[in-house]
C-alpha cells in the first residue's frame, strides 16, 4: 500500500455493501482458465472475475503447472519478456551477419580460385604463343605482352574489389561506349581485357570476352603503338565483342547470373544497331574481299531473368580472324576450336583438351535458351567481322592455313549442340560440346549452300535458319537433315 | 451463474442424436458407464448452463465441446465404477500432489490439501445412505485436471482465508490495534465529482478492460499471469493496461470538467499522478460484497483486500 494517498487506503480498507453473488463453479472457472469457453459465458465470468479478488485467484493459482513453473522460475516474467524481445532479435541480426559473411568469404575464395586458374592458362598460351611466333611485328611485341601482364593484374585487383566483373569478361564497344557502360571505369577494364586477349593473335586470344571488328586497316594501324591507358583510343568505334554463352563449372553461379546479365544488356544495346554502325562495318566489309551485300537483321536480345538462374557455361564466339573459339571460364580464357578432321597435332591436342572440357562443362551445366538469341548477335557480329584480319592478327600467322573463316556460330539450350558456320558455306554441327563435329552440306533441289553463312540461328534443336552472304536464306525444320532454300 | 431451464425437449432431442456418438466417444463400456446413464449426465450439463431459449442445435454444439471422456470417467468414479477409479487414480493421482504442491508451496500444507481434496472425490460424505463424490459435480466444460486444480485452488483459498482470519486477528493483538485510538486527523473525504467521474469511466469499460485492472492494480498481479489468464501475449496486456490507464485518466477529467469544475481544479482532484489514477481505480474495482466460500454454505468473516502496490515505473 506504498504511494497510495490517506483517503484511498481508507476507502479500500472500509468494508462495502455485501451484494452476495455466486461464484462461477469450478468448471466455468476451468473452462475459462482454458479458453474454451463461448462468448456469452466468458463475458459474465469476465464480469464476475472483475469484482471477485478470489475468483481471480483461483483463475491464477490453477493456472497450468508449465507455464507455473516458468512464471516463478521468472521472478518477473513481465521485464523478462520485454527483455528477451529484443535478445532475440540481436540474435537473429548477429546470425544473419554471420552467415552473410561467411557466404561472402566463401565467394571470394571461389572467385579467388577462378582467378588463379585463369592466369595461369594464359601465361602458358603467352609463352605458346611466342614460340609459335617466331617473327611478330614488333608493335604487337613490344607493347601487347606488356599491356597484357598489367592488365592480368588489373583484372586480378578489380575482381578482389569489385564482386561484380561481368564487364571485363566481354564487352561491346560501340561508337559512343559511355551509353553502353555507365561507368567509365568498366570500359577500361573491359578494353583492356581485350587488350590482352588481342596480343598474342592467332593463338587463341584474338579477341577477349568476343572479338575486336576493326572497322578499317588504319584503325588497326593506330591500335598497336598505342596499347596504353586509354584504350577508348585502341578500340575502334565499330568494335563489336560478342559471344555465345555456355556453361563454366569453374565459376561461381552467382557471378555467372551476372555476367549472363551483363551479357544480356550489353549485346542488347548492340543488337539495337545503330545504324551508323552497320554502315560501318557494311563499309569495312565491302573493303574486303569476303564483303556481304546484305547483313542479316541482328535479333533484339532481352535480358531474361531465367539466365540468373542458370550457371556459368561453355561460351563461344568467334574471333577477329574468324576462328572459332570458346571459353570454360565465363570468358576470360578462350580457346581456339579447331574442327576440322584432318589438322596438325598441335590443333590436334587442342581441340582434344578443349573437347574434354567442353564436355564436363556440357554435362554438369545447363545453358538457358535465350543462349540462342546470343548466337543471333555473334552471327551479326560475324558477319561484321568480315573476316577482316588486323595487323596483329596477320603478324601473329604469317602463313595462316587453309580453314574455314567462321563467321556465325549458334549454342542450342542444351550448350552441348553448336552450329558453327561461315565462309565458303561451311557449315558444322556438333551434338557433344565439340568433340566431334559433322559437316553439313545444305542442298536444296540440287543447289546446295556455297555462300559465306554469316548468320544461324536456331530456335530450338530441330528448327533453324541459316543466311548466307548472297541474301539466301536456308531453313531446316530437322536438325539439318533436309534443307529448303527461299526464295 | 447458473442459466435458465432450457428447453427439455431441444436437450432431449440433441442428446438422443448425439448420445450413440459420443458413449462411443467417451469409452464408457471401459469404465461400466451405461448408455441411459451417460444420456442422464448429458442433459443434466446441458440443462445446467444452456439458457431456455437455446434450440437443438445449439444444444449438439454445446455437447460436442464437452470433454465426454473425461466426463464418463469422473462420473464412472463417483457410482463407485472400481475400473474407473483404478484409470483416475492412474491418471491423476500424481498431478493431484504436484498441483497441491505447486498451489500450497509447502509441502505438509500441499500433502493436507491433496488429501482432503482426495477424500471429497472418493466421497466421505453420504446421503441418503450413498456416498457423495465431489467428482459428481464435474461436467466436463474443462478438462478433468483443470477441474482438479481448480477445485484444489478453491480450498486453499477457502483455507487461506480462515487462516488469515486468525492470523489478522493475532497480529491485530501484537501490533495493539485493537486499542487504537481514533485516528486524530480524520482522512479528507475525496471529492463527490471524482468519485462519480472514476465510477462512470470505469463502468464504461468492458468486463475484460476491468478484470485486467482488477488484477493489475487490485491484486498486483504480473502481466505474465494476466495474459496467461485470457490467453493473450502479456504484450497485449502491458499494452491494454498503459491505454486503459491513459484512457481512464481522460475520461475521469473530462467527467469532473462536465461536473463544473475547471480543468485545473479537475486535475488537482486528480492530483496528475498516475499512481492517484491507480489508487482510484483499486477503490473502484474493490470488491464489494464479502467474498463468499467456494461450496461452502457458512459465513466467513471478510477477507481482508490482499492489496500490492505497484509502482509502475
Amino acid at each position: 500500500m506504498q504511494n497510495v494517498p490517506k483517503i484511498v487506503r481508507a476507502r479500500f480498507e472500509r468494508p462495502t455493501p455485501a451484494t452476495a453473488e455466486p461464484h462461477p463453479d469450478a468448471d466455468l472457472l476451468t473452462a475459462f482458465a482454458e479458453h474454451s469457453l463461448a462468448d456469452r459465458e466468458r463475458d459474465q465470468v469476465l464480469e464476475h472475475l472483475a469484482r471477485c479478488a478470489d475468483c481471480r485467484e483461483v483463475v491464477v493459482l490453477a493456472l497450468p503447472a508449465t507455464e507455473a513453473a516458468a512464471l516463478a522460475g521468472s521472478g518477473s516474467p513481465a521485464r523478462i519478456g520485454w527483455f528477451s524481445l529484443p535478445v532475440l532479435r540481436w540474435g537473429v541480426v548477429a546470425a544473419l551477419a554471420v552467415t552473410s559473411v561467411g557466404l561472402l568469404e566463401y565467394r571470394q575464395r571461389l572467385q579467388e580460385k577462378t582467378l588463379v586458374a585463369t592466369s595461369l592458362i594464359p601465361r602458358e598460351q603467352l609463352a605458346g604463343a611466342r614460340t609459335e611466333t617466331p617473327a611478330p611485328a614488333p608493335a604487337a611485341t613490344a607493347s601487347q605482352p606488356v599491356a597484357g601482364q598489367t592488365d592480368v593484374g588489373k583484372q586480378t585487383e578489380m575482381a578482389k574489389k569489385a564482386p561484380s566483373r561481368a564487364l571485363s569478361k566481354l564487352a561491346v564497344n560501340m561508337p559512343a561506349p559511355n551509353e553502353i557502360f555507365p561507368q567509365p571505369q568498366s570500359t577500361h577494364r573491359s578494353s583492356s581485357a581485350g587488350a590482352f586477349r588481342g596480343a598474342p593473335a592467332g593463338s587463341g586470344f584474338a579477341s577477349g570476352g568476343g572479338y575486336g571488328v576493326k572497322a578499317a586497316p588504319a584503325a588497326n594501324a593506330k591500335q598497336n603503338p598505342t596499347p596504353g591507358p586509354d584504350h577508348r583510343a585502341v578500340v575502334p568505334s565499330a568494335t563489336t565483342t560478342v559471344e555465345v554463352s555456355g556453361a563454366s563449372p569453374l565459376v561461381a553461379a552467382q557471378t555467372s547470373a551476372q555476367n549472363q546479365i551483363q551479357d544480356q544488356l550489353i549485346q542488347n544495346e548492340a543488337a539495337e544497331p545503330s545504324q551508323s554502325s552497320s554502315d560501318r562495318v557494311g563499309k569495312a566489309k565491302s573493303a574486303s574481299a569476303q564483303a556481304s551485300p546484305a547483313m542479316a537483321p541482328a535479333p533484339l536480345l532481352r535480358a531474361d531473368p531465367t539466365l540468373m538462374k542458370g550457371s556459368a557455361a561453355p561460351r563461344w564466339t568467334i574471333s577477329a580472324s574468324g576462328a572459332l573459339q570458346h571459353s570454360l571460364d565465363g570468358g576470360k580464357t578462350w580457346l581456339d576450336v579447331n574442327i576440322l578432321v584432318d589438322d596438325s597435332s598441335a590443333n590436334l591436342g587442342r581441340r582434344a583438351q578443349a573437347g574434354v572440357t567442353a564436355e564436363a562443362s556440357s554435362a554438369a551445366m545447363e545453358v538457358q535458351p535465350e543462349a540462342q538469341t546470343e548466337s543471333k548477335t555473334a552471327a551479326k557480329s560475324a558477319a561484321r567481322a568480315s573476316a577482316m584480319p588486323t595487323a596483329k592478327s596477320a603478324a601473329a600467322q604469317p602463313a595462316p592455313p587453309p580453314r574455314t573463316i567462321f563467321r556465325a556460330v549458334s549454342v542450342s539450350s542444351k550448350a552441348s549442340e553448336v552450329w558453327a558456320g561461315g565462309s565458303g558455306g561451311a557449315l558444322y554441327h556438333t551434338l557433344d560440346g565439340g568433340n566431334r563435329w559433322a559437316r553439313v552440306v545444305p542442298s536444296d533441289a540440287g543447289i546446295l549452300l556455297t555462300g559465306d553463312i554469316i548468320a544461324i540461328q536456331f530456335s530450338d534443336s530441330r528448327n533453324g535458319i541459316v543466311t548466307t552472304s548472297n541474301t539466301e536464306v536456308w531453313t531446316t525444320l530437322d536438325a539439318g537433315q533436309t534443307w529448303h532454300k527461299q526464295q | 451463474m447458473r442459466a435458465a431451464k432450457p428447453n427439455s425437449a431441444a436437450v432431449q432431442s440433441a442428446v438422443a442424436a448425439l448420445l450413440l456418438e459420443l458413449h462411443s466417444k467417451a469409452g464408457c463400456e471401459k469404465i461400466g458407464l451405461a448408455r441411459e446413464s451417460f444420456a442422464a449426465i448429458l442433459s443434466e450439463v446441458a440443462t445446467k448452463y444452456l439458457p431456455a431459449e437455446d434450440t437443438e442445435a445449439q444444444v449438439r454444439t454445446f455437447l460436442l465441446t464437452l470433454r465426454v471422456e473425461e466426463l464418463a470417467l469422473a462420473r464412472a468414479c463417483a457410482a463407485g465404477q472400481d475400473s474407473a477409479w483404478e484409470l483416475f487414480l492412474t491418471r491423476y493421482r500424481e498431478k493431484l500432489y504436484q498441483s497441491a504442491l505447486r498451489i500450497a508451496r509447502e509441502d505438509s500444507a500441499a500433502r493436507d490439501l491433496a488429501d482432503g481434496l482426495y477424500a471429497e472425490l472418493y466421497g466421505t460424505a453420504t446421503r441418503d445412505g450413498e456416498r457423495i463424490s465431489k467428482l459428481a459435480s464435474f461436467t466436463g466444460r474443462g478438462s478433468l485436471e483443470g477441474w482438479l486444480r481448480t477445485v484444489l485452488a478453491q480450498e486453499f483459498v477457502n483455507r487461506y482465508r480462515r487462516t488469515k482470519r486468525l492470523v489478522s486477528l493475532d497480529e491485530e493483538s501484537a501490533e495493539g490495534a485493537q486499542f487504537a485510538t481514533a485516528d486524530p486527523e480524520p482522512l479528507p473525504s475525496a471529492d463527490s465529482r471524482l468519485e462519480s467521474a472514476t465510477d462512470a469511466a470505469l463502468a464504461a469499460l468492458g468486463s475484460e478492460d476491468r478484470m485486467v485492472l482488477a488484477a493489475y492494480y487490485l491484486d498486483g498481479r504480473t502481466l505474465a499471469e494476466i495474459a496467461r489468464m485470457l490467453g493473450v501475449h502479456e504484450s497485449t496486456i502491458s499494452r491494454k493496461v498503459d491505454k486503459l490507464a491513459k484512457s481512464l485518466r481522460k475520461k475521469i477529467l473530462a467527467g469532473m470538467m462536465q461536473q463544473g469544475m475547471a480543468r485545473r481544479q479537475a486535475e488537482e482532484a486528480l492530483e496528475v499522478d498516475v499512481r492517484d489514477l491507480r489508487v482510484d481505480i483499486r477503490r473502484s474495482l474493490a470488491q464489494e460484497s464479502p467474498p463468499a466460500t467456494f461450496s461452502e454454505k457458512k459465513d466467513v468473516l471478510p477477507l481482508p483486500q490482499k492489496v500490492a502496490p505497484r509502482a509502475k515505473s
